[in-house]
């Protein structure tokens, strides 16, 4: 296990490269000129150019790359000039709160999946089969942002249940200090209980939002995968050998059909991190989904290019785990 | 299977009806309740000098007229006014370049404490070096933590809105002022004893010097380095020469040497970007590479304003504190905090549950159901203009008749409640309908499509599709660029519209080519026909600023290409006029007459300022910048 980690981090190493390399080319041939969006409609051409030489934009492409490879190697993704912070700092203060969203998203999303993909295979053409195939018809149509606006309007405006739509803590409320950024586990593990009431009312109706969406594909993939499970041999020789309720269905049934449920929730997270923008903006959650469009809205090379890492990262280690997950479910899947 | 069937109709049912109810009201659509009312013109009645002077010496420094919740009443229904600040501009003519600053100006209300006044951002909280930055929220966070020398006399109008009056200057960090007789220097008196924020020191002439300073010579040369210029301080190019031109004389008098006179450099310095630092402390936060301490001014403000900053939580909020040895006096609200609300439909949600006091950007579409939910909307007509240009030194638009046909088809009335319901007025010309010298009987356009089909027929327009630029971020641009297509198609021409996205409009309507001198050559917008906006289109509400700023040959925001030897000519001459002359208002007027006629441009409409608050709130303020100042915003409990 041990060398496998290593060899796939290694792995990681040219395929980073090439990501940075696609990353920049996109981000310099975005439409959009920064140096013309700081100087302000009432610069002149020349300030403009005066600018453009400050940013180092008035280098060769391959300059201007090996510039941003030479940061990259410190650790500095360079500076956005849409927040005058530097891109590390920006998304150190963004991710925890995508992150979070992210974590209990999916937590709802298995939670509500896999036990109703069981049931509905086990179930087969049953009522509660044709209610699960309901939940992943509006899963599928009913886009999560569009779930957003319904959820704030029934239970913050109509019902007065949920706090206001203003991000991870109400108006007013000081963040936990916590080495995390997680606001949720922070609070909890320094026992700020207001705080950390307040976080969890807050994520709640973001979590339902995002996670509503990603019930559909995880509930339809455990259902079939149960189905195939309940109808071969060694189960039915499970059942012949007296095997019933609980102990056939999580030990038997469940970890056989979730192998492709694994697989599907790490896709989806990688997405949802990514993903997450309009979700974010319902709920002004201040995380990096927001960051990324506001980027790509003003141009912001180093920001955008910053993300583009980020997702790219994401993505790698979410297949990483997913991998060593499966290995752990399915004997048959050999780390090698 | 029926039960089925009956269970996703349901399903579906309640689906369409939380469809029905929860779009985001961002989008256009047709009203379908009546649109408020169309802007009557709530004019503020027009000083002379010699008024102002009345009412200076009428005034007692101590017995300053304090602007308490009683003065500010709360106009329950709807309000909407027109913020004409206009007047005899600061009179010139027999040497006298600007008023006598007024006594200082009145002290806010009493302060409260844990009085927090919330607003919601649309987006992330920018810059906060206000010397650095044009742009709205950096602006207003830089107008409370700073102060400038200079302010204006604000005056209550009938719906409890504070207008700047731009007639009546008041000393804010200055005391008073004198020029000498041609106008082309001014010595200031400044205030004694004014203190920095977090360090307590003075505030001197020094620091004006270095703050000055800073601005000409910052490498990233944008806020004040235009402010100077634009009122002669130096020449774009010969920023250095700011040494030469401002003058310590001792620690609170200061001269400003100006290369010629402007009729406007008091209303310029009291800019929001055009403000005084600690030099003292800033002096010591620069490095080799930043001298200028940009960096250190990230995340701290070195500010006398009636604000500090306490916290900065990037994309989330900022939070300024109430500074209680303010030299006026401390501010009614402990605290300010400005938080990022990113969707406009959860402003006015959160605005209506009295979750936040104030919302930046509600939709238009919202404004009748928050007005029926207790909400104050006020809506302010200021110098904002909504324009669409012709270029006219490209095919086909070179052809006037085009452009005439054009500028008939569009329906100037419709679009007031169509589109902005009510939340616009008509304007029409060059020169918006609030600024000084503006013709109310200028040739303006109507909307007559047998007119625009007469020019049509007289022009060489040979039946090509028009594509119409839009940056498609902006508020109302796609709205508008659907009712152009739909009318020009009334009358036979094709429309295209073009989205684009801000960073890459701006690209295109500021793209130059660097290898010629002439500023129209240089000039290579390729989109030949575009939609513009000028939210809070001058900050200086003057003639000769706007068309400085938007209408000369080679003026900044030009970029049309639009010239006519004429119209320069008379801009020209109405430079050298003092504002009281009344022959400088003639050349304006000429102007205007000149520029319907040659019409380069399709002036759509002049979209109000919209203010959304709770109705606890009071003491809001208008100035041509648009950029409220919280000092006297009072809240009752």
């Amino acid at each position: 296990m041990g060398s496998f980690l290593l060899r796939r981090l290694v792995a990681l190493i040219p395929i980073l490269i090439g990501v940075t390399m696609v990353a920049f080319l996109v981000s310099r041939g975005l439409p959009g000129d920064p140096a013309r969006l700081i100087a302000g409609m009432q610069a002149s051409g020349g300030e403009v150019e005066a600018i453009r030489a400050s940013l180092g934009l008035d280098k060769p492409l391959y300059h201007q790359y090996w510039i941003y490879m030479q940061g990259l190697a410190q650790g500095d993704l360079g500076e956005s000039i849409r927040t005058g912070f530097s891109v590390v700092e920006d998304i150190q203060n963004r991710l925890p709160a995508t992150v979070e969203m992210v974590i209990f998203a999916i937590i709802f999303a298995l939670a509500v999946a896999l036990p109703l993909g069981v049931w509905a295979a086990v179930r087969k053409g049953k009522l509660i089969d044709k209610f699960c195939r309901i939940i992943s018809t509006m899963g599928v149509a009913i886009p999560d942002f569009w779930a957003a606006l319904i959820l704030v309007m029934i239970f913050f405006v109509f019902l007065g249940w949920a706090p206001p739509p203003v991000g991870r803590l109400d108006l007013g409320a000081v963040a936990p200090d916590g080495p995390t950024g997680f606001y949720i586990f922070d609070s909890l593990v320094s026992g700020q209980w207001a705080t950390f009431r307040n976080a969890v009312a807050h994520v709640i109706l973001p979590m339902v939002s995002l996670g509503f969406p990603a019930i559909a594909p995880i509930m339809r993939l455990t259902r079939n995968a149960t189905l195939s499970v309940l109808n071969s041999d060694y189960i039915a020789f499970g059942r012949a050998a007296g095997l019933r309720g609980a102990p056939l269905y999580l030990k038997y049934v469940l970890r056989n059909s979730l192998p492709g449920a694994i697989t599907m929730t790490g896709l989806i997270s990688g997405y949802m991190i990514g993903g997450a923008v309009l979700i974010e903006r319902v709920f002004s959650w201040p995380g990096v989904g927001l960051y990324a469009y506001n980027s790509l809205e003003r141009t912001d090379h180093a920001a955008i290019q910053g993300i583009v890492l980020l997702s790219a990262i994401t993505y790698l280690l979410v297949f990483l785990v997913v991998d060593l997950v499966q290995s752990m479910v399915d004997p048959r899947v050999r780390l090698k | 299977m029926r039960k089925i069937s009956v269970w996703i109709t349901m399903l579906l049912a309640l689906a369409l009806v939380a469809a029905a109810c929860g779009g985001d009201a961002d989008e256009p659509g047709e009203p379908d309740t009546p649109a408020t009312t169309a802007a009557p013109t709530a004019t503020t009645e027009a000083m002379d000098d010699e008024e102002a002077m009345d009412d200076e010496e009428a005034m007692d420094d101590e017995e300053e007229m304090p602007i308490d919740e009683e003065e500010m009443p709360i106009d329950e229904e709807e309000v909407t006014t027109t913020a004409a600040v206009v007047g005899e501009e600061l009179a010139g003519g027999a040497g006298v370049c600007a008023p006598p600053s007024e006594a200082a100006p009145p002290r806010g209300v009493a302060p409260v404490d844990g009085l927090t006044i919330i607003k919601a951002y649309s987006g992330d909280v920018p810059n906060i070096d206000p010397r650095l930055n044009f742009e709205a929220r950096g602006s207003e966070l830089a107008a409370n933590m700073y102060d400038q020398l200079i302010t204006f006399h604000l005056e209550e109008n009938e719906d409890g809105v504070l207008l700047a009056d731009s007639t009546r200057p008041q000393g804010l960090l200055a005391e008073g002022w004198e020029f000498n007789d041609d106008c082309t220097s001014v010595t200031f008196t400044l205030r004694q004893g004014v203190k920095f924020n977090h360090t307590g020191n003075e505030m001197t002439a020094q620091d004006v010097k270095w703050s000055f300073r800073r601005a000409a010579l910052h490498q990233d040369r944008v806020g004040g380095w235009f402010d100077h210029a634009v009122i002669a301080l130096y020449d774009y190019g010969n920023e250095e020469t700011i040494d030469d031109v401002i003058t310590v004389i001792d620690d609170y008098t200061i001269r400003f040497d100006f290369l010629y006179p402007t009729p406007f450099p008091l209303h310029v310095l009291s800019n929001a970007g055009v403000t005084v630092y600690d030099s003292a402390v800033l002096s010591t936060k620069g490095t080799t590479s930043d001298p200028w301490a940009r960096e250190f001014l990230q995340t701290t403000d070195t500010g006398t304003g009636p604000f500090y900053l306490e916290s900065i939580e990037p994309g989330v909020q900022v939070t300024l504190r109430r500074n209680d040895d303010y030299f006026l006096g401390p501010a009614q609200a402990e605290r300010v905090i400005l938080r990022v609300i990113p969707d406009a439909a959860q402003q006015a949600a959160l605005l209506s549950a009295g979750e936040i006091d104030f919302a930046e950007a509600v939709p238009v579409t919202a404004i009748p159901e928050l007005r029926s939910q207790g909400v104050k909307v006020t809506t302010v007509g200021g110098n904002n203009q909504a324009v669409m240009y012709m270029n006219p030194t490209r095919s086909p638009f070179d052809d006037a008749n085009l452009r005439k046909a054009i500028s008939y088809a569009y329906p100037y009335d419709e679009v007031l409640e169509g589109v902005y319901f009510g939340a616009a007025s008509r304007g029409g010309g060059p020169i918006p309908s609030t600024t000084p010298t503006f013709d109310p009987d200028a040739p303006f356009y109507t909307y007559d499509l047998d007119k625009a089909r007469e020019h049509l027929e007289a022009s060489s327009y040979d039946g090509q599709t028009l594509q119409l630029y839009i940056d498609g971020t902006l508020a109302f641009a796609p709205e508008l660029a659907i009712v152009v297509q739909a009318s020009l198609a009334q009358i036979g021409i094709d429309v295209e519209i073009v989205r684009l996205s801000a960073g890459d409009f701006q690209e295109n309507v500021f793209a130059e080519d660097g290898t010629k001198t002439d500023p129209l050559e240089a000039r290579i917008n390729p989109m030949d026909f575009f939609l513009f906006y000028f939210g809070s289109g001058s900050w200086v509400n003057e003639p000769q600023y706007h068309m400085e700023l938007f209408w000369e040959v080679d003026a900044y925001a030009m970029r049309s290409n639009y010239s006519n030897t004429l119209v320069t000519e008379k801009l020209e001459a109405a430079k050298l006029l003092s504002p009281a002359e009344p022959e400088r208002t003639q050349l304006y007027e000429e102007v205007q007459a000149l520029m319907l006629e040659d019409a380069p441009a399709v002036w759509l409409a002049e979209p109000h300022l919209i203010v959304a608050s709770s109705q606890s709130i009071g003491g809001f303020i208008w100035r041509p910048d648009q950029i409220n100042r919280y000092y006297y915003v009072t809240k009752s409990s």
